[in-house]
């Protein structure tokens, strides 16, 4: 029996052949093979999932679309400043960061660090001056870092053992050194050392390096009501302020990653409380300061890891050589360490 | 006249047995009795969130950040006789401009979870239902804006193997 060959298949009429090239035949196998599994599904279900996803990392509240902060400052050779930035993880993984600097025109003169808190807290107790008030009573003085703050609460009371009563006053001075050994400025409410503002009036005092402490005279005294890097709450009276607590902030931003400071305190005309003057340092003394030295930033070392949900409070510490002059515009860029 | 005659029996004889000859053949070839022809409505096996799979499933979730993991929970439903496996396969990642993001580039990361823990596939038996959840996870360092995932549930179909030589 004569095979019938895929010539003859395809032979038409008139002995006419056609010749249909493999290629064409393969494609109408595959397409035949195709149609076949096309009965199978390629897939049971589709999902579209659609998400907005917002930045991990915001610097000051803002994400990349607001940046850059821009700031500026005047300063002198020879100073610094800082400033205070907050970076804030919405994440909920740990994420590690940089900090990355530029200076133009160029870095030479110029030191720029990032710093964090140190969590700087202590609680002092006054040395009573003994000659001034030999029946004195010390006082106890907290200072804590509150956030953007210092503060320092005094508490008049912590060791007093006497009933309150009678016209009494709080004095409280907390006297400044940025340099921890000369003062550059106290802050007091007027116990009647300055007499052009009423007693009990937040003072703010500076330093005068070549003559002293001119707390006396009105040109040097002004109001801390006036100063917006500086809060201080509490009367002198104790009429008005039976708790017998006076509390002085001042921004962190206008002290330095480390200073010193000390207190003078008084407590007088109670009818029990007998009249008493502290200070702490114990050895402090008007005109040879000494200082407690709070250490109240510490440095941020890149790359640094910013944990879950972490909320960090930084400060940009812009030092300038004395040589240095000019306008300088300095770029810091958080980036993602990899 | 005879000779008609005879020719007429002839012819007559001839289609007697010619008719009885087509008669036999007929019997012979019938191939079959009858015919029924049955027509049967057949719905996929198995269902997602309960909907066949030219319904695409289109879901926003709810804004989240980089660094977090977001997931969707859905449903298979094993409507047939047999146990199924089904692969799950993410099919395209696109940030909000449509651009493509490589699914293995980390930026954006999808994982399918059966009972907590990440599958490739999960075995769905027959006539019951599993919950599986679509994970995905973002990059820390993930620029901000809207992604668009599209995940595909598959039915495991494998390949025809190939016959192997003598060894």
């Amino acid at each position: 029996m004569k095979q019938t060959s895929l010539e003859d298949f395809v032979k038409i009429k008139g002995n006419r052949k056609f010749r249909i090239p493999i290629w064409l035949i393969a494609v109408f196998m595959i397409a035949l093979v195709a149609s076949a599994s096309a009965a199978l599904l390629q897939y049971f279900g589709q999902v579209v999932t659609t998400v907005e996803v917002k930045q991990a990392v915001l610097l000051d509240g803002k994400d990349i679309s607001e940046m850059p902060i821009a700031e500026s400052a005047t300063v002198s050779g020879g100073e610094y400043f800082l400033t205070s930035h907050v970076l804030q993880s919405q994440t909920s993984v740990p994420v590690t960061l940089q900090f990355q600097t530029e200076v133009a025109p160029s870095p030479e003169g110029v030191t720029v660090k990032y710093f964090k808190s140190s969590g700087y807290t202590v609680t002092v107790t006054t040395q009573v001056k003994s000659e001034l008030s030999p029946d004195g009573i010390p006082i106890s003085v907290t200072v804590e870092d509150i956030g953007d703050w210092i503060q320092w609460t005094f508490d008049f009371f912590a060791y007093n053992t006497s009933v309150a009563e009678g016209n009494g006053k709080f004095a409280g001075c907390i006297i400044i050194s940025l340099d921890g050994t000369t003062p550059t400025f106290q802050i007091h409410n007027n116990d009647g050392t300055c007499s052009a503002f009423p007693w009990g009036t937040w003072l703010y005092s500076p330093y005068d390096p070549t003559g002293g402490w001119h707390t006396s005279e009105a040109d040097w005294n002004t109001p801390v009501s006036d100063i917006g890097w500086i809060e201080a709450e509490g009367d002198m009276l104790f009429a008005n302020n039976p708790q017998g607590t006076l509390v002085v902030r001042i921004l962190k931003t206008k002290l330095d990653t480390s200073f010193g400071w000390a207190v003078y305190a008084s407590i007088a005309h109670f009818s029990t409380i007998p009249y008493s003057i502290s200070v702490y340092p114990a050895d402090f003394n008007w005109g040879s300061e000494t200082f407690e030295t709070a250490v109240i930033l510490e440095e941020i070392v890149s790359p640094f890891v910013l944990n879950a949900n972490e909320t960090l409070p930084f400060y940009i510490r812009y030092e300038f050589n004395p040589l240095v002059a000019g306008e300088y515009e300095i770029t810091t860029t958080v980036t993602v360490a990899d | 006249m005879n000779r008609t005659r005879k020719v007429r029996k002839l012819l007559l004889a001839g289609a007697i047995i010619l008719a009885v000859s087509i008669v036999i053949l007929a019997v012979a070839i019938i191939q079959y009795y009858s015919t029924i022809k049955t027509i049967i409505p057949v719905e996929q096996a198995v269902w997602v969130d309960g909907r066949p799979f030219n319904e695409t499933i289109v879901e926003t979730l709810s804004s989240t950040y980089g660094g977090c993991t977001v997931y969707s929970n859905h449903t298979l439903e094993n409507r047939g006789d047999v146990d199924v496996t089904v692969l799950f396969e993410v099919v395209n990642i696109t940030d909000g401009k449509g651009n493509p993001i490589n699914p293995l580039s980390g930026i954006v990361e999808v994982s399918f979870l059966v009972n907590g823990q990440p599958v490739g596939f999960t075995n769905v038996p027959a006539h019951s239902t599993v919950n599986f959840q679509i994970a995905i996870h973002f990059h820390y360092a993930i620029a901000p804006d809207v992604y668009t995932i599209i995940t595909q549930i598959k039915p495991n179909i494998p390949e025809p193997s190939e016959p192997k030589p003598p060894a």
